[in-house]
């Protein structure tokens, strides 16, 4: 029992993550980000070349690929989606499948459609910890979640920019009579973005394995969060996150790990039916 | 000012010229057309929920999938003859996909398309692990099918039957955009609130742009399966449904003609690019991006210049 909630809460923490960048990039751009996943797989091929190519030390290569992330994520926002924010279709919403799509393309014509084994970063050990057994890498993601987490949290309640941010994603036009550059908020959410994508990317390639589709359940999760999140809060995105994470747990434990992943799913449409503004009650609900 | 008169007999002249240049094609052009209309099949649907109705609709792929299943299931478990068996894909194809409508009645675009997109997924998984009826991963063969006596493999007999469902379809969604119906869909994706004001019953027609686009997709399901001699989840993913909404995209979402030409580019590629398979992605997704960015309209405004050019006055 205790054992399944362990994986439940590393595997909410993985969601989380990529669900905060989704949620950052949606209220600051409009845009659903749908290629989150795809740049998680990108940037996790980029570290793993750079450890078995340029055979750069694991931290190097890390920070290199983390680095790469932030500043891909500020062009793509810069080059690609701000020059069309007064386009007001409905279709632009969904512009990003088209990153998705490219994406995907790219990483399969470089790296080939086969599974790797990545260089895991993590040591193999596992603890045990009063007849729980954690995998070393559960609890690294465990740990690497909730700092990410509290970075970006701090960062968006204590500082200027943090604050301009959320302005701008509460009223995008209210925060530009207020001197808030729009420009600079969109750029700084989709680095974020895509940092916190990369992280996931690696996390998940050193637990499981890595390939040009190793993301596409872990996205569902992340998009499954940020409905129970009701897709504006940061904190209600996070904590629908863990909740999809131990729910899928106690669905493998009580009945079958055959219907872990359509259960986050099936709780999707319900939520949208019953209530679409997410499991979170706030004064509003997002009308994107 | 264009003369309309011209364009039926044109259009016959067209049918007639594809039925007779037909016989002269080898089984793989037959089989890359084939393919190509089942997606335009599927893809009008699209245009009627999503161009039309301003409905975004991540279930196309999925949709497709249950007409393909609900066929190859009545067939093989059943033994029903093959026509019998489309009929009742598309009823169950459009029943199920009706049900889709209900989230559709009161979400936003971005909520509809995280449903749409679960929803595809969810159907997907368990058709995947229903082995004792759907065969699970490793998919349901197909017996050899045949049509009044004529086998149903790729060749001359399943082009022409795929043909005539093509131009029925062509020919009943051109129809409806001109509907009450039709009519009623603009309004709603222009604004829902003045459609509502208007006394348009917006619930109705949203479900009625989502079982029509769910008819089509069940039945290009059921067409599509004997081209490929068996059915497979594999064909039906999310990346599928994202092709149909790059279909669409190439055709402007309304336009029907624009749709059809989108389905035909998008089933091309991947077949002139054999052997650099992964490639298409890669210009699917520059392709997409370049039509929603720069051409709001698609193909529409190059299709309207042959237009005018065939069909002015003198």
């Amino acid at each position: 029992m205790v054992q399944y909630l362990v994986a439940g809460l590393a595997n909410g923490s993985l969601y989380a993550l990529l669900a905060l960048g989704l949620v950052l990039t949606l209220r600051s751009s409009n845009v659903l980000n749908f290629a989150q996943g795809d740049l998680a797989t990108l940037f996790a091929f980029v570290c793993y070349g750079a450890v078995l190519t340029l055979k750069l030390p694991f931290a190097v290569a890390l920070a290199l690929s983390l680095s790469i992330s932030a500043v891909f994520g500020v062009l793509v926002y810069n080059v690609l989606i701000f020059p069309l924010r007064n386009r007001g279709q409905i279709a632009l919403k969904f512009v990003a499948l088209s990153f998705s799509l490219a994406i995907l393309g790219v990483v399969s014509l470089i790296w080939g459609p086969e599974s790797r084994t990545f260089p895991s970063p993590f040591p193999a050990a596992s603890y045990q910890l009063a007849g729980i057994y954690i995998a070393s890498y559960q609890l690294w993601m465990f740990v690497l979640c909730m700092i990410s987490m509290g970075l970006v949290g701090a960062f968006l309640r204590y500082t200027d920019l943090g604050l301009a941010m959320r302005v701008a994603a509460e009223n995008a036009d209210v925060a530009q009579l207020l001197g808030v550059d729009l420009r600079l908020t969109g750029s700084l959410a989709w680095g974020a973005g895509a940092v916190l994508a990369t992280i996931t990317g690696v996390i998940v390639a050193s637990g499981v394995y890595l390939s040009p589709t190793v993301m596409g359940l872990v996205v569902l999760k992340a998009f499954a969060a940020l409905v129970l999140g009701g897709m504006v809060s940061t904190v209600g995105v996070v904590a629908g996150a863990f909740l999809i994470g131990i729910l899928e747990s106690v669905v493998a434990w009580l009945w079958t790990p055959l219907l872990q992943d359509s259960v986050s799913l099936v709780l999707v449409i319900v939520i949208l039916l019953v209530s679409p503004g997410g499991l979170v009650r706030r004064g509003h609900v997002w009308r994107g | 000012m264009f003369n309309s008169s011209r364009r039926i007999p044109l259009a016959i002249l067209a049918i007639i010229t594809a039925v007779v240049g037909a016989w002269f094609l080898n089984k793989y052009y037959l089989y890359v057309l084939s393919l190509a209309m089942v997606n335009a099949i599927a893809a009008m649907g699209l245009v009627v929920v999503s161009g039309i109705g301003g409905q975004i609709n991540l279930a196309t792929a999925a949709v497709m999938g249950i007409g393909a299943y609900a066929m190859g299931i009545l067939v093989v478990h059943l033994g029903l003859p093959y026509v019998v068996a489309v009929l009742a894909a598309v009823v169950v194809a459009t029943a199920v996909g009706t049900l889709l409508a209900a989230p559709a009645l009161r979400l936003t675009p971005i909520h509809l398309a995280i449903a749409t997109l679960a929803f595809g997924i969810i159907v997907m998984q368990m058709i995947g692990k229903g082995d004792w009826l759907t065969g699970g991963m490793a998919g349901l063969t197909l017996p050899k099918l045949t049509l009044a006596g004529l086998p149903l493999t790729a060749g001359i007999t399943t082009f022409l039957w795929i043909f005539a469902w093509f131009i029925a379809a062509v020919a009943m969604t051109m129809r409806f955009a001109g509907t009450k119906a039709g009519r009623a869909l603009l309004v709603i994706r222009e604004n829902e609130q003045t459609a509502r004001s208007i006394g348009i019953n917006t619930s109705l027609y949203k479900m009625l742009a989502f079982g029509y686009s769910s008819a089509l997709a069940g039945l290009a399901g059921a067409l599509y399966a004997p081209l490929i001699g068996f059915v497979s989840i594999d064909d039906f993913t999310l990346l599928h449904s994202i092709y149909f909404f790059l279909m669409i995209a190439i055709g402007g979402m309304v336009s029907i003609t624009g749709g059809v030409i989108g389905a035909v580019l998008v089933t091309m590629l991947p077949e002139a690019l054999r052997g650099l398979q992964q490639a298409s992605n890669a210009i699917f997704g520059v392709l997409l991006f370049i039509v929603l960015a720069f051409m709001p309209r698609g193909v529409v405004p190059i299709i309207n210049a042959i237009d005018r050019w065939l069909f002015r006055d003198d």
